[in-house]
């Protein structure tokens, strides 16, 4: 029987055609993307013009100076520590010169009081003539070259003056002439020798002070070396927090964008380029990878409703290509009968019907169609009403009443008029699915109540979704239709595409009552001309 | 007696149902691979048996109206005129103009609705043998109309029609007693020789 036969011919042939289609799109989606491509390849240019600076580098370098510091330090110590050590050594030399000359200007005392120990005195002399020898170096370093001759002069005069005074017998020589060489040589030999004691004295004074210098300088260099530390600590901590605590935060915060869905590209934060910068070019890619991966989603699920749609509109074409089938067979059969009246009748019917039957397809074709992602202002109200028109078929088929009910004084919103419409078109279709013995799906179209956003609300008298699965319904793959009917995805993509446009979608359901599904859209603020590509 | 071996073709019907059903889904499991071919003949090849199981479950039924008219009321069909009386009901207004001219030239008295409560209406005061209804209209489907006449009308056949055929839809017409089920889009001849076999099962002459 004809009748049987004809009722499973469509099946083939809608999904052939769909694959003509998707090839052309893919073509176009992937010309889609390249914009987006683009504005990620710039961010990545600026970020890897930046000089190249890593983070090891910049620490070894840290490393590397406190390194130095330290090597300095103990070198200025070491030296410190061995010039003390080389002062206090030649200060007991200087203690002992100065104790030589005190002995012999004892004995020299002695000698002019009781004419003895002069032999003792010139012993003393003598040991200081070794001692000012010896030391020649170190006390020129300290009194010069001219003081140091000085000494030497005084010191040399003294000992001559005594060598002189041994040779003239006391006890030999008792006389006026003795008296008078005696008294002249005792008188320089007191003024050279109290010269030699201030100076030995001066000398050892010097060197207490200087040795005394040198010690509160190694006292203090340890105090300054804490401050230095502490410092370098606060330098270190302060390093830590800008160069690693704070990237990593903002890396964090970078990742929970990208988690909901907001691909902006990573744009340099820094002057300079380093690991961080690294991870940020890497995020950048997967974003690139990630809104490859929705954008393909998206189009999968586009076909996918494409392919529901097709059903419908390949029942409700019937209809028409009824009408053309009985009217053309009617012309062929009664032609000769017909009056001229009559067969333009039958005519007029046969073009009606074929433009019936092209404007059911025109609608799906163009939902098919449209895939370049163009952001402009659009009436939430058409977007609805055109969506209603291409679900119609579904509509009738699944024995649903709509009701729509719009707002007043509602604002344009700025979006992508294709994607919408997959959105709404999904949630009509999911509706659809929720009430399968009929039922009344409720359509608004209202502001929100702070007027920021156009809320849409698809109000259905279905089964409702279980309290269990309402956090889940919007997880990829998540789906309670059998294995052939849902694939999981619609609202997940629907979700991405209206968190895309800066909206939101919410649900609240009871079990056996239905389910309201809550699409929220920002109205638009600036005119559309004025929102660009962000990055040009 | 009778009754048992209706019933025994319905479940019969029924069998054939699931597997139709069972190709179905297996069909879709496998994700669309095998070609629409292949769904095609298991379908057709089931549909073909229903159709056989149906017949034959119409001529046991004609068999006992006849047995039941000439055993006891053979007036009660004697009254209906010599021309057959089909009903077209269809929410297209081509379908009715249409097939009012093809059955018309015929010898057949038509009359054409596009509104079914007002056809339900015409059925109160009207006999009418045979009915060609969509099955598809707002407000009162196909199937409620098939379920009145076969609750009120018991010697009228039913003949539904409907561009949205799925195998659910032809299985219940079937199995609530529709005499056939013809999907859109159909030429004039093929509902022609689908009325002429209900004629025939009426006991009228055969059309054209």
């Amino acid at each position: 029987m004809a009748s049987r036969k004809t009722e499973f011919d469509g099946s083939a042939m809608p999904i052939a055609g769909l694959g003509k289609v998707d090839h052309r799109e893919e073509a176009e989606l992937k010309h889609a993307h390249t914009s987006f491509a683009e504005r990620i390849h710039e961010a990545q240019q600026a970020m890897k013009a930046r000089h190249r600076i890593s983070i090891p580098r910049r620490l070894g370098f840290g490393f590397l100076l406190w390194f130095l510091f330290s090597l300095g330090l103990a070198v200025v110590s070491i030296t410190i520590v061995s010039r003390i050590r080389t002062k206090v050594v030649f200060m007991e030399a200087a203690v002992n010169y100065t104790f030589e000359i005190q002995q012999a200007r004892r004995f020299e005392k002695n000698y002019f009081l009781y004419q003895t120990n002069l032999t003792d005195a010139l012993d003393h002399v003598h040991n200081a003539s070794a001692i000012l020898e010896a030391q020649h170096d170190s006390i020129t370093a300290v009194v010069g070259q001219s003081g140091f001759d000085t000494m030497a002069s005084h010191l040399n005069r003294y000992q001559e003056l005594l060598f002189r005074l041994s040779n003239i017998n006391p006890i030999r020589d008792a006389g006026g002439l003795a008296s008078s060489g005696l008294s002249a040589i005792e008188a320089e030999l007191r003024e050279h020798g109290a010269e030699m004691v201030a100076v030995a004295e001066n000398l050892v004074a010097q060197e207490r002070a200087s040795v005394n210098a040198m010690l509160l300088i190694s006292q203090r260099i340890p105090i300054g070396f804490l401050a230095i530390l502490i410092l370098l600590f606060l330098y270190f901590a302060r390093f830590i927090s800008t160069q690693i605590i704070a990237p990593l935060n903002r890396m964090v915060g970078y990742s929970r964008r990208i988690a909901q869905g907001d691909f902006t590209p990573i744009t340099p934060q820094k002057k300079y380029y380093d690991e961080f910068s690294e991870l940020s070019v890497t995020m950048n890619q997967m974003m690139n990878q990630l809104a490859f991966r929705q954008e393909l989603l998206v189009r999968a699920h586009k076909l996918k409703a494409v392919g529901t749609l097709t059903a419908g509109v390949a029942h409700e074409l019937n209809n028409p290509i009824n009408n053309i089938i009985l009217t053309a067979s009617m012309l062929r059969e009664d032609f000769s009968e017909l009056t001229q009246e009559e067969c333009l009748e039958l005519v007029g019917d046969l073009v009606g019907e074929s433009e019936r039957a092209q404007k059911i397809v025109r609608n799906l074709l163009d939902f098919a169609r449209e895939s370049e992602a163009e952001l402009e202002s659009h009436s939430v109200q058409d977007i609805v009403e055109e969506t209603l028109r291409l679900a119609s078929n579904q509509i009738k088929l699944a024995e649903v009443k709509v009701c729509v009910e719009i707002g007043e004084n509602i604002p344009a919103i700025h979006g992508d008029r294709g994607q919408l419409q997959q959105v709404f078109l999904n949630l009509v279709l999911n509706a659809l699915d929720a009430m399968p013995d009929g039922g009344q799906l409720n359509l608004k179209v209202m502001n929100s109540e702070d007027r920021e956003f156009v809320a849409v609300t698809f109000e259905d008298t279905g089964i409702g979704i279980p309290k269990q699965h309402l956090r889940d319904i919007f997880d990829p793959f998540f789906t309670t239709k059998k294995a052939a009917k849902g694939t999981g995805l619609g609202l997940s993509v629907s979700l991405g595409i209206v968190q895309g446009h800066g909206g939101d979608i919410r649900v609240e359901s009871e079990g056996g009552k239905g389910t309201v599904f809550t699409v929220l859209l920002p109205v638009a603020k600036v005119p559309a001309e004025m929102i660009g590509n962000p990055l040009n | 007696m009778e009754e048992k071996k209706k019933d025994k073709r319905t479940t019969s019907i029924d069998d054939w149902m699931i597997r139709v059903a069972f190709a179905e889904a297996g069909e879709a499991e496998m994700g669309f691979k095998t070609t629409g071919s292949e769904l095609e003949r298991k379908t057709k090849l089931a549909f073909d048996k229903i159709m056989l199981l149906r017949s034959e479950r119409m001529s046991v039924q004609t068999e006992t109206e006849e047995a039941m008219s000439a055993d006891e009321d053979k007036g009660f069909i004697e009254p209906r005129g010599e021309k057959l009386r089909v009903m077209v009901l269809d929410d297209e207004p081509i379908v009715g103009k249409r097939l009012n001219q093809a059955l018309a030239k015929h010898g057949i008295e038509v009359e054409v609705f596009e509104d079914p409560t007002q056809a339900l209406a015409r059925l109160g005061e009207a006999h009418f043998d045979v009915i060609v209804t969509d099955l598809r209209m707002e407000e009162v489907n196909g199937i409620q109309i098939l379920e009145y006449v076969t609750s009120h009308c018991q010697h009228t056949r039913v003949i539904l029609i409907s561009g949205y055929a799925t195998v659910e839809v032809a299985r219940e017409a079937l199995v609530k007693g529709a005499f056939d089920f013809i999907a859109k889009p159909f030429t004039p001849r093929d509902l022609r020789a689908v009325i002429n076999k209900a004629a025939l099962s009426l006991g009228f002459d055969a059309i054209g």
